[in-house]
């Protein structure tokens, strides 16, 4: 049993309303801090166990830096996270950080920028990104964000300097500043990657600690607590941790800032019915992006907004892999062996430095698109139906297709721990490796005979110089000399660029239009802003965190 | 006898009685419906008794339809109404077809309690052995009439040895062109594909050919499918002319090996001095340099005698892995 769990928090029933039980009694007390008496029945009826100003669900950038700010106005503040670690996805990123608006670092380096800028380049009428932004959300995550970047400065996080690529979009201001990586390798997750952004979520995690904030790992929010199940105010959150429940009050406002929904094959699918179960996520298995926050919202009234942004095709919703023959090959990140949570990766992958090097086939053992596009027209021929009556939806698994003499040229050692042997198979012959495919995600098997044929037609494009079928660009190599190797390449999914409605202060938006008081959200859980990184989870965070923390407190 | 002694020796008898329980038989590991013939049949049983009674220590037969028991499996693992063997195996047979067996726990007396005989009907189909091939090292493009050589391997789905066994090289019309018998040794970094080199000679007109291997995999004592595969290559005329390109990095001149020179069907790779040669007959040709991590461009090229080229590789700056914050929307649309 936790710490916590030993030693309830006496802010129960008879506590929590301070005079007798009597209706009545309870009735005005309410009334006195604006609580509906009805609401103060509904707490009356509740266990607290727990209870602070705020309650932040979620330790990784949007929580922290709600958590960091709530408590800044002098709020008390619990975070609830259900992994063995903070961080979330903001621990695995490279930590470059898009935030400008004229802020001090800008200022040092002349670069000119300001809210007017950011809001010009996030409103763009000519850029899918943009095109579907909440206008309002974005205007008000343009006047927060060079207050966002000093308050970082102040919770301790450390910047390496200069900004870092410039391109700014149609102002081109540069506004990219990358945090300085984490110091300890075993705290990073994916040490020797360059994952930068352990340096932002671990500082602010170290600010948030100092100051008192509680943070609670291994808490799994199961529900939220609304007055009325679709009405009322938030009264706080129903948490799971090690077998047992507990209530967490929340006097002022809940925080749902919990990393988005791609990993929820369900929820994600809402706005795109292809994303069926083979698809995997960036940054599992440390974060599961599991929606479950934004359905447990919605459970008590929550809307979701901008949903189109999910499938506007600008960013990183849908990535193609790069780390081929590990479940998780997402681009920049990288499980090691000294990964903490390597036994939950199983294998680091092998990194594809050439395209020519591989063909890609779909589950039926055929090719689909060119393989050194890497485009969204890549990712929807990958994800296009490929026959199979029983799977309509999704494309099924993807298999990278190469030869020893691949392994030789990309300088791969295809064996464990660099593989998975579920995500990658080898046979003397083609027709031997595709028997040899055994992974969940391969609902039938590869027919041996039509790899051999998609491979000997690739063979012959090489002689010839010209692929009639795809038009890969002089295809260079011939897939020939045995062993063969099949390793998993499905596109892999990264970002939530849509989530729940909020206004902009981020407090959640019900069905109607209205808010949910005592219920924020942001960061990937959010709708209405699409932004790629860590800008857009650090401004939310940080306007929902003093929204919350300066708001009336439940006091009765 | 009275009454009453009759009821005494009644109950003494019910006493005596041994309990019976019934038992069932289950798989917990089915075995493939399809086996290679004469390979081995994998599978795991469990055993229940209602009565949740621990049969560890007692064990399952496989019995054939003449009544043999082909294999036994201990029961090793009791966890409420099951008992479970390990995951055990036996032959199936060399024939191909369906063949079936029963699942058998005998009738078991311990301690005056019988466990009734339980049994379950099993049916496997076993199939020739799958053969497969590969082939590599086919040079592309090779001069009308020359020799030339490639690889070929042959290899079983149940890895039997095809040491000693016979390929056959069909030209596009299926004649066989070349025989060759597979070596001893298996090709390196596979289990069972044997292999070998066979003598070729292109074609006496050029243009794309495309040719194919057979195998047939006979003479072994199990059943096996045939296998057969395609490969290609260009067949061009005579060269007339060398074409000298020389691969520098658009900065600073400096050589670049290892990059790929085509001209048409031809191919050349860059020396460490940056230089590739190609004989080629006259014509017109599409040049093109690849190499990883450098952009070149196109270009045509007339060759009418011996000439040399140079071309300039610029360096792709390294995308940013992180890069999708950049926000251009010249990218990924």
């Amino acid at each position: 049993m936790s710490e916590n769990l030993k030693k309830p928090n006496p802010v129960s029933r008879r506590s929590f309303l301070k005079t007798s039980v009597a209706k009545g009694a309870a009735g005005v007390a309410a009334a006195a801090v604006g609580l509906h008496p009805k609401e103060a029945e509904a707490a009356n009826s509740i266990t607290w166990h727990r209870s602070a100003d705020v309650v932040v669900v979620g330790a990784g950038v949007s929580g922290l830096a709600c958590a960091c700010a709530a408590r800044d106005t002098g709020a008390s503040v619990i975070v609830v996270e259900e992994n063995f670690d903070i961080g979330g996805r903001g621990i695995m990123s490279g930590g470059s950080i898009q935030l400008g608006g004229g802020h001090s670092l800008q200022k040092k380096y002349g670069t000119v920028d300001s809210a007017d800028m950011i809001f010009a380049d996030w409103t763009r009428h000519d850029h899918p990104a943009s095109r579907y932004s909440d206008r309002d959300i974005v205007r008000k995550f343009a006047d927060e964000n060079a207050a966002t970047f000093e308050f970082l400065l102040a919770h301790g996080v450390q910047f390496t300097g200069r900004e870092e690529a410039g391109g700014g979009a149609s102002t081109n201001a540069g506004r990219t500043y990358q945090t300085v990586e984490w110091h300890i390798p075993s705290q990073v997750m994916a040490p020797h990657r360059g994952r930068n952004g352990s340096g932002l979520v671990r500082r602010l995690e170290e600010s948030a600690r100092k100051s008192g904030v509680e943070i609670l790992l291994k808490h799994s929010m199961t529900s939220i607590i609304r007055e009325n199940p679709k009405s009322g105010r938030v009264l706080g959150i129903t948490v799971r941790s090690n077998g047992n429940t507990i209530n967490v009050q929340a006097r002022k406002g809940v925080y749902v800032g919990t990393g988005g929904n791609s990993g929820n094959v369900n929820f994600r699918r809402t706005f795109d019915p292809r994303l069926t179960e083979e698809y995997q996520q960036a940054c599992a298995p440390y974060a599961r992006q599991s929606g479950d926050a934004e359905l447990m919202s919605m459970a008590i009234g929550a809307s979701l907004w901008a949903t189109a942004q999910q499938t506007s095709e600008s960013g990183a919703a849908i990535t193609k892999t790069v780390h081929i023959g590990c479940q998780w090959g997402y681009g920049s990140l990288v499980f090691e062996t000294d990964s903490p949570i390597f036994h939950l990766a199983r294998a680091t992958g092998l990194t594809v430095a050439n395209w020519q090097d591989v063909i890609m086939v779909n589950q039926v053992g055929k090719r689909f698109w060119s393989e050194t596009d890497g485009s969204y027209k890549f990712i929807a021929a990958a994800m296009a139906y490929n026959g199979d009556p029983d799977k309509l939806n999704g494309g099924g698994p993807i298999w990278a297709i190469f030869d020893s003499d691949a392994v030789a040229r990309e300088r791969w050692n295809p064996k464990p721990p660099n593989v998975d042997p579920l995500y990658f198979a080898s046979g003397a012959t083609l027709k031997e490796l595709a028997a040899n495919i055994n992974n969940p995600y391969q609902k039938r098997p590869m027919p041996g005979t039509v790899l051999q044929e998609t491979v000997e037609r690739y063979n012959s494009f090489v002689t010839s110089g010209t692929d009639t079928d795809f038009k890969k660009p002089k295809p260079m190599y011939k897939i020939e000399k045995p062993p063969f190797y099949a390793a998993w390449a499905t596109p892999i999914l990264h970002d939530s660029l849509t989530g729940l409605r909020v206004n902009t202060d981020q407090q959640v938006i019900d069905i109607h239009g209205q808010v949910i008081p005592g219920l924020y959200c942001g960061g990937e859980s959010m709708g209405g802003l699409a932004q790629h990184g860590l800008g857009r989870d650090l401004v939310s965070g940080r306007i929902a965190g003093l929204h919350a923390g300066k708001s009336k407190s439940i006091k009765v | 006898m009275d009454e009453l002694t009759s009821k005494k020796q009644d109950v003494e008898r019910a006493n005596n009685e041994p309990q019976r329980h019934p038992t069932s038989v289950a798989l917990s590991r089915p075995p493939a419906t399809e086996v290679d013939a004469g390979t081995d049949v994998t599978l795991k049983v469990k055993v229940f008794c209602p009565s949740g009674c621990d049969l560890r220590g007692s064990t399952i037969n496989v019995t054939a339809p003449d009544g043999l028991v082909v294999a036994t499996s201990e029961l090793v693992e009791h966890a409420e109404h099951a008992n479970e063997t390990a995951e055990f195996t036996f032959k199936a047979p060399d024939e191909v077809g369906e063949h079936s067996w029963t699942l058998v726990f005998p009738k078991h007396e311990a301690e005056g309690l019988i466990h009734e005989e339980g049994s379950l009907p099993i049916t496997v189909k076993t199939i020739a052995h799958d053969t497969s091939l590969a082939v590599w090292g086919v040079p592309s493009p090779i001069v009308m009439n020359h020799p030339f050589r490639i690889h070929v391997g042959a290899t079983c789905s149940a890895g039997c040895d095809l040491r000693g066994k016979e390929i056959e090289i069909c030209d596009e019309t299926g004649a066989i062109i070349a025989r060759g018998n597979l070596g001893e040794i298996p090709w390196d970094g596979t289990r069972a594909l044997y292999w070998t080199e066979v003598g070729l000679a292109a074609p006496a007109k050029d243009g794309g050919a495309s040719w194919s291997i057979r195998f047939a995999a006979t003479e072994l004592r199990l059943p096996h499918d045939e296998a057969s595969a395609r490969f290609g290559f260009e067949t061009v005329k005579p060269p007339q002319h060398t074409v000298t390109v020389k691969v520098v990095q658009k900065d600073d001149g400096t050589p670049i090996e290892d990059a790929q020179v085509r001209l048409g069907v031809y191919f050349a790779y860059s020396d460490q001095t940056g230089f590739a040669r190609v004989a080629m007959p006259r014509g017109t040709y599409e040049l093109d340099v690849l190499k990883t991590g450098y952009e070149t461009s196109s270009r045509v090229l007339d060759v009418d005698g011996d000439v040399t080229v140079e071309v300039e590789a610029t360096v792709i700056p390294p995308e940013h892995p992180d890069a999708f914050w950049l926000f251009d929307p010249t990218k990924r649309i």
